[in-house]
């Protein structure tokens, strides 16, 4: 996994007059988790836009590894691997099938593709449900199938927004551990949370957003 | 409760939908009314007429008369049974709006009170449908001159208004079942069983055979055979509305509801102009295969098509209607190069249409595809690499089913072989261009959402519905240019002319692809 600093510096978001997100810094690192917190609209996900280039501050900057931020970017799209929202799926293939997909764009070599698919569905406790479509799964199920589709593929940096949605506490703990794993892996983690539990057990540094 | 006092209670319920909007008021119902009448003497009857003097035509009255007609009718008659039968596992004939469901259907009100209107309903429009087509035939064999009993023409409509009823009852019947090969095996063996009944008394020589019926009994001008028939007839029809009341009691409230919110949030997409979104909840959901197909090995476009292949395979109606489609595509073409330009352009306007339609059945991944488009990166590969290689299936798959049905119409039409060879699967192809292009539309502008007010209106509408269908009208255009060349078109011409307008639809599918992943 590459090492990789992802640092935001004075970065804020205005539409249309209406402030989004307050200036903010923050910076993380391989290996690490920043957790960001902060009440309903204070710009969690604004933030987590912006730093995964999805969406361009109004003012500020963000850096991956010193150069900027710019969705354009192949390289960067291949390091940073985000949850934001729900990804939109094939209706018409499995949950295995998706992981299958996955590995396939990724260039993940045959040999080792099957084995990172029953990793990611051990993990992710989705065994039981790999033959399953994503309309036959429930809102839970879904959560866990997102997030393990995040993980299927390689990345070097992490975004996730709410991952702990739908999720009861024994789900929460399997995405807990998986985020631990991949920052033992060297991967630098940007956590955007409600869950005190969740943060309390990943994070290494906590940012607290206010209302802009 | 009696039945009194569920006849009261369903009238107090029917009153409070009524007056909180979301039932029929005496108003409306007689507004309705209106403008049935109306439509039907201002449209209906100059179509009726225009249709009975078309159908006068010598050509027609010789299809009509001709003596492999009767067998093919009973065919299609006893093959539509059975399609309507599985649509109605997927599609109910009945789908009452989801407040009705939940208040009335699904309280311990009788379904035959609940819904008694519904079901008589949908079998006098079934029976009004086939009656109007049977006189349709009769009017046109009087026009044409040819000798036609009264009664004989009676027993027909008759008759074919009976198999309207039997067609809402398999309908209703393939709805109740909810699995198709349960409503399938239940209409053929309610079919086989009726046809053997009808033909051990000696009607005609089957249930469907109205044109033996009709012939016969003209033929022989026997009134106690043709009084006969239509007695039967209404027998049967009786006998399937009963059998349609004592099913509807078996209809899960749930499947009822859920019908009946996919077709209000349609209904209600079709209203802000969104046809794809509105034909994404209509859609049935994919099946499980008995097999799958890994997708690990091989290169990415052959992962790809394995994929898209996988994901048509499970939508086995939709795939069977897009192959029968494009094979008809392809025999619409052939027919269009034989004859006049001007029948022609219509008949390869048509051509393309089911071209269109045909490559839609393979083209879920690249809808799926263009969903994902703006959203974090979950694939490794380019945005435009995956949307080209969601296009190999269909276009392959398109391709040649066109061109199979080119060859097969060629056996018996007069066109140019290797022109119609060529232009078959050249529609076939822009075809899942098209589609292609209007999967990456995007969300329909806000703009043309505004009210554009006319001294006829406001016409914003027709501008909401030409950019859901602008595909579907291109592919017509364009299907209507090649059915105007009367066939003498060379080949290299017809290639290079077909080269530009993709080269132009990947320039056009390019910039919206662009537009919604900048």
């Amino acid at each position: 996994m590459i090492v990789a600093t992802l640092k935001a510096t004075e970065v804020s978001k205005t539409v249309q007059g209406q402030a989004l997100l307050a200036t903010v810094s923050a910076d993380v690192h391989a290996g690490e988790c920043l957790a960001v917190v902060g009440a309903n609209g204070t710009g969690k996900t604004t933030l987590l836009r912006i730093i995964g280039g999805l969406m361009k501050p109004s003012a500020g900057a963000v850096t991956l590894d010193g150069a900027w931020i710019d969705e354009r970017s192949a390289a960067q799209r291949g390091a940073i691997a985000s949850l934001i929202g729900a990804p939109a799926l094939y209706p018409d293939m499995t949950v295995e099938e998706h992981l299958e997909l996955i590995c396939a764009t990724w260039g993940i070599p045959s040999p080792h593709a099957p084995g990172h698919v029953e990793d990611m569905l051990s993990m992710f406790e989705l065994g039981a449900l790999r033959d399953r479509f994503a309309h036959e799964l429930s809102s839970g199920q879904l959560q866990m199938f997102a997030v393990a589709q995040v993980f299927t593929r390689p990345f070097s940096v992490l975004i996730l927004d709410e991952p702990e949605q739908r999720l009861d506490a024994q789900r929460l703990a399997i995405v807990a551990e998986s985020i631990r794993r991949v920052k033992r892996e060297g991967a630098a983690v940007v956590l955007a949370s409600h869950s005190a539990e969740l943060v309390d057990s990943v994070a290494d540094r906590t940012l607290r957003l206010d209302a802009p | 409760m009696n039945s009194r006092e569920e006849r009261l209670a369903f009238a107090a319920a029917a009153h409070v939908l009524a007056a909180r909007g979301s039932g029929r008021s005496l108003s409306s119902t007689a507004m309705r009314v209106y403008l049935a009448l109306f439509v039907v003497a201002v449209v209906g009857i100059p179509v009726l007429r225009a249709l009975v003097l078309a159908m006068a035509s010598p050509h027609a009255i010789a299809v009509v008369t001709a003596e492999s007609t009767p067998a093919a009718v009973e065919w299609g008659a006893a093959a539509l049974l059975l399609v309507v039968a599985c649509i109605g596992s997927m599609r109910g004939a009945i789908v009452p709006r989801p407040a009705y469901v939940h208040f009335v259907v699904r309280s311990s009100l009788a379904r035959r009170l609940t819904l008694r209107r519904p079901v008589i309903a949908l079998h006098l429009l079934a029976a009004a449908v086939f009656g109007a087509a049977a006189s349709i035939i009769c009017g046109a064999l009087a026009v044409a001159g040819l000798a036609l009993d009264p009664l004989a023409g009676a027993l027909f409509i008759v008759v074919a208004a009976t198999y309207g009823v039997l067609l809402a009852t398999a309908w209703l019947g393939g709805q109740v079942s909810g699995r198709v090969r349960t409503a399938a095996g239940i209409t053929l063996v309610g079919f086989l069983t009726a046809t053997a009944i009808a033909a051990a008394v000696g009607v005609a020589d089957g249930l469907v055979g109205w044109f033996h019926t009709l012939t016969s009994a003209a033929a022989s001008g026997t009134l106690v055979l043709a009084a006969g028939g239509i007695v039967l007839a209404i027998v049967v029809a009786v006998v399937s509305l009963t059998a349609s009341f004592a099913m509807i009691g078996r209809l899960h409230g749930s499947e009822l509801m859920a019908q009946g919110q996919a077709w209000a949030s349609a209904s209600m997409l079709v209203q802000t102009g969104d046809v794809r979104g509105s034909l994404e909840r209509i859609r049935t959901p994919a099946r499980h295969t008995p097999r799958r197909v890994s997708l690990h090995a091989g290169p990415l476009w052959w992962v790809i098509v394995k994929r898209d292949a996988t994901g048509s395979v499970r939508h086995p109606i939709r795939l069977a209607i897009g192959i029968a489609a494009g094979a008809l595509a392809g025999i619409f073409v052939a027919i269009a190069l034989s004859v006049a330009p001007g029948a022609g352009a219509v008949i390869a306007a048509t051509a393309a249409a089911l071209a269109y339609l045909s490559a839609g059945a393979g083209s879920d991944g690249m809808r799926a595809h263009a969903d994902n488009v703006g959203a974090p990166v979950l694939f490794g590969t380019g945005t435009q690499t995956l949307a080209l290689l969601h296009l190999i299936l269909p276009a392959l798959v398109s391709c040649t089913v066109a061109l199979v049905g080119a060859a097969f119409a060629l056996t018996w039409t007069h066109g140019a072989t290797s022109t119609v060879l060529v232009a078959a699967p050249l529609l076939a192809a822009m075809a899942v261009a098209l589609r292609a292009v209007s999967a990456v539309k995007g969300p329909l502008p806000v703009t043309l959402l505004l009210p554009v007010p006319t001294p006829v209106g406001d016409v914003s509408v027709l501008f909401a519905l030409a950019w859901s269908f602008d595909a579907l009208l291109i592919a017509l255009a364009l299907g209507a240019g090649l059915g105007s060349f009367d066939g003498a078109i060379s080949i290299p011409v017809l290639v290079l002319a077909a080269g530009a307008i993709m080269a132009v639809l990947a320039g056009w599918g390019r910039t919206r692809l662009r537009r919604l992943h900048p």
